[in-house]
């Protein structure tokens, strides 16, 4: 997967650098002299070489609109996104999950219609859009949460208020981001509660007599729950991505708005290291949920891994 | 094929849906017809409200540019750029999977790691790289939006390829002595492609909704009216002028809706029915 | 003095949906079953059998239409699946929840039935393991399915039917999936365990070798109606439907291992909702005549031990 990984990167220096210079244009004298500033006289596979040795030592380059270390600048900037993705596949999980069985308790009631059009509407969401209605209802008409941004700035809180404080920005972001991979759990975890309830397990379970909320809960339920989980190992990334959206619409400064600037600004070693950093950080995700899965599902058994 | 139709036409939802996407791609393409407002022009007043002026029925913004003409052609825009994409990325994908699942062995693991590595990375991350790197207009959209959904139906393909290679009816043609490419194309391609056309219909649904949140965040071509580019623009009198943010949004929303349930209703219709126990 | 019967089906019905139009799986059954009394329901798949067995669990899913009387005389009630009713599945692989100990799946028959708490009921599981054949119950009590063979699993399966006494067991092909030797031993095992309580079994096979082993009455069934009924050893030596001497015919040559042609009955049974009026098995019948075509034939005999055709004496 590293080496596939690092195919796809030596692709974008290139052609980065070269686009970059030629948006410059104009001044040949100027354009030289950056070129060899930035080291980019050199010939392309050359640059790759310097590019990966600096990757082994951790050194991801220096950002052209920043002027700093682009590590330095992600790291920063992590934390952040980090806390607004958890909450938000947190949130989406539990609450996906919980409706979910709900609706899949019921299949074709009430509820569960009611559930599955509120899904389906979600999802087809886009979630910016979402995320500025969701702030006209709660930030200005109800004036119950702040706007934008991460703290309030100027009001120098410290300690657990200012935890709070950040927290209490966090709401809508996560909410937004949260609500819409919701839509997506709860659509799976009924479908995969249908499923079991059609397997001859159930069908036994059911002969023995046991309550229907033992019934729902610990057979139909953790069975539906495991194509959830892995579910949550795949859409890692693309909730990755959706962050970027997300924070850009409320101004929190996470890796996501920073890409989204990186892109208008043509940093290229700034978007190549968060690309760099995104990819690492979902494969991590998808090894714990592969941990995770194997904790549920008793037929995994960790060792031989056949991929 | 008729009787694939016939089993769509029974989802009624994915029916409606089938209509109010065909009604759209129409509208979309006789924008000019259908409401020949100029929308990059400044038609009227600026912030003119909905069903205030029978000019503009659905209002104007900032720069007093017609609402329902941008609208319009927004969506001829939106449907063309998710479509090619999701051509594109099916064309390509399935091009992938098809090798990878006939070669098998290294030529496989190669592009199955390929696969991989665009799959971790985050889709819409590389969408932006794309479009930074290819500058902002449709055509780089197109290849942005591609570039992260070709994996999908790659990985379907080659699933797919792999389950029938066993199949009777691919050995009778290899007993029968065809030649290899011509298995490939005639036999096993046909027979894999239904998956990737239920599977497009979510191409389709995503790569609206990428598209919309390039140009919202400013990296689609700015001089073509777009959904996403119309929600930013209205944000910034989101609180006095809320419908600027809100209709283009509303057509985003029922634009995907239509086309995940005429996926759904695709997926229904082409597969097999399950038995009752 | 009649005994009561544990279980009564008068002009039992099934329709279950399917497409275009919903299916008769099983069309005017009459069936009864005493107490502590072994029934084995004989028939090829289609003949509605498997179905017969989950209405009368009440396990058919909702749209299923269901006419006729199903009572329960010697209950008194409704049964209480689990309490009153076991049920042994045919697919010893998939009749487990994969999620959860074997340990688990016995136990909570118990808590739900008998007021267990779970450290009881766990221990109670052990026991039952050990009475069903599983070697070192205590240590494999609280492994999951996965960790079991095919006859083993099913043996678990037995141990969570029976796990609350109930007063019938119902099982449907619980041997044809497995091998021959592991075969013999559930049946034996479930001979063993019947006798015991004193519980009513309705074994449901295609096999008549297993019912021969382990029931008193046999009842045939052909396209969802039955065509004879009768205590096992008399109908096995002599049966009066044409068919079930076929069904004999063939099981004796598959045993004898005889060479030659594969004993088989020629054609096959109708489709549910095709079959020809008159007597079902009247186009596969070597003794059929005029009357069979047009006439279904009428029970002869009473609910216990009977026959229908038109040509069979009672």
């Amino acid at each position: 997967m590293i080496v596939g990984g690092f195919l796809l990167l030596e692709a974008a220096p290139g052609d980065a650098v070269d686009a970059y210079v030629a948006s410059l244009g104009g001044d040949a004298g100027l354009v030289r002299e950056l070129r060899e500033r930035w080291g980019l006289d050199r010939s392309a596979p050359t640059r790759f070489l310097l590019y990966l040795a600096g990757l082994a030592t951790g050194d991801l380059g220096r950002s052209l609109a920043f002027d700093r270390p682009v590590l330095a600048i992600v790291l920063e900037r992590l934390p952040i996104t980090l806390a607004l993705a958890g909450s938000a596949t947190l949130l989406a999980f539990a609450l996906g999950s919980g409706l979910g069985i709900l609706a899949g308790a019921r299949p074709g009631g009430p509820l569960d219609r009611l559930l599955s059009a509120a899904a389906l509407l979600l999802n087809a969401m886009p979630s910016f859009w979402l995320g500025l209605l969701l702030a006209l209802l709660f930030a200005v008409r109800l004036r119950w949460l702040p706007l934008a941004g991460i703290e309030t700035i100027g009001a120098g809180y410290s300690g657990l208020a200012r935890l709070f404080d950040i927290a209490r920005h966090l709401v809508l972001p996560v909410l937004t981001l949260g609500l819409v991979y919701a839509a997506l759990y709860l659509r799976l975890m009924r479908a995969g509660m249908v499923e079991a309830w059609r397997s001859d397990f159930v069908r036994a379970a059911r002969a023995k007599g046991i309550p229907r909320r033992r019934l729902l809960l610990r057979h139909v339920a953790r069975n539906a729950l495991l194509p959830v989980v892995t579910m949550l190992g795949l859409q890692s990334a693309t909730l990755v991505g959706g962050s970027v959206v997300v924070e850009s619409v409320f101004a929190v400064p996470g890796i996501g708005r920073l890409a989204a600037e990186a892109v208008t600004q043509r940093d290229f070693p700034l978007l190549l290291g968060i690309l760099i950093v995104s990819a690492l950080l979902v494969l991590l995700v998808n090894l714990l949920v592969d941990l995770l899965y194997a904790r549920i599902d008793p037929r995994v058994e960790l060792g031989a891994r056949a991929r | 094929m008729t009787d694939l139709l016939l089993r769509f036409a029974r989802d009624r939802a994915a029916l409606l849906a089938a209509c109010v996407l065909a009604g759209l791609a129409l509208a979309a393409a006789s924008a000019q017809l259908l409401w020949p407002l100029d929308p990059e022009g400044v038609g009227g007043p600026p912030l003119l409200r909905p069903l205030v002026d029978p000019a503009h029925p659905l209002g104007t913004d900032r720069l007093g540019r017609d609402v329902l003409a941008r609208l319009l052609h927004g969506a001829r825009l939106s449907l063309t750029v998710a479509f090619a994409a999701a051509l594109a990325a099916s064309v390509l994908g399935s091009a992938v999977g098809l090798a990878a699942g006939l070669a098998g062995g290294r030529l496989d693991e190669l592009l199955m790691r390929i696969t991989d590595a665009f799959q971790t990375v985050p889709g819409f991350l590389l969408a932006l790289a794309f479009v930074s790197v290819f500058g902002p207009d449709a055509r780089s959209v197109v290849l942005a939006i591609a570039a992260s959904a070709w994996t999908g139906p790659a990985r379907l393909v080659r699933a797919e390829i792999a389950s029938l290679a066993g199949r009777d009816f691919v050995l009778a043609a290899i007993v029968a002595g065809l030649p290899r490419r011509e298995i490939a194309l005639r036999v096993l391609l046909p027979n894999a492609l239904p998956p990737v056309v239920a599977y497009a219909a979510t191409s389709v649904a995503s790569a609206v909704l990428i598209e919309s949140a390039l140009s919202f965040l400013g990296l689609a071509d700015p001089n073509r009216a777009s959904w996403g580019a119309m929600i930013a623009e209205g944000r910034a009198v989101l609180v006095s002028e809320p419908w600027l943010s809100i209709l283009p949004g509303l057509a985003l929303l029922l634009t995907v809706l239509a086309v995940n349930l005429v996926g759904e209703g695709l997926n229904e219709a082409l597969a097999p029915r399950r038995a009752r126990p | 003095m009649r005994v009561v019967p544990l279980l009564e089906l008068r002009d039992f019905a099934v329709s279950l949906p399917a497409e275009p139009a919903p299916v008769r799986a099983l069309r005017g059954l009459d069936l009864e079953l005493l107490p502590g009394e072994r029934l084995a329901l004989v028939g090829e798949s289609g003949s509605g059998k498997s179905t017969a067995l989950l209405a009368i669990a009440g396990l058919l899913p909702d749209e299923a239409e269901i006419t006729g009387g199903r009572r329960f005389p010697a209950l008194g009630r409704e049964p209480m699946p689990g309490r009153d009713l076991g049920l042994v599945l045919q697919d010893p692989f998939a009749s487990l929840d994969p999620v959860l100990s074997v340990g688990e799946q016995i136990g909570e028959v118990l808590v739900a039935h008998r007021g267990a708490r779970w450290a009881e009921a766990r221990r109670a599981a052990v026991v039952l393991l050990g009475r069903v054949g599983i070697a070192e119950p205590e240590a494999r009590v609280d492994d999951p399915p996965h960790r079991f063979s095919g006859g083993q699993r099913q043996r678990i399966a037995i141990a969570m039917a029976i796990a609350a006494g109930p007063r019938l067991l119902l099982a449907d092909e619980p041997t044809s999936a497995l091998d021959t030797v592991v075969q013999a031993q559930i049946l034996d095992l479930l001979d063993g365990l019947v006798r015991e309580q004193g519980t009513a079994l309705l074994l449901v096979t295609h096999d008549l070798a297993v019912a021969g082993r382990i029931a008193d009455r046999i009842a045939v069934l052909y396209a969802g109606r039955l065509v004879e009924c009768g205590p096992a050893a008399l109908l096995l030596r002599h049966p009066r439907h044409p068919y079930t001497r076929a069904l004999l015919a063939i099981a004796r040559a598959l045993e004898a291992g005889t060479g030659g042609p594969l004993a088989a009955i020629p054609g096959t049974p109708p489709e549910p909702g095709a079959e020809p009026p008159g007597c079902a098995f009247a186009p596969r019948c070597p003794l059929a005549f005029a009357r069979c075509a047009a006439e279904p034939p009428a029970w002869r005999g009473h609910a216990r031990d009977g026959v229908a055709c038109h040509r069979a004496d009672p």
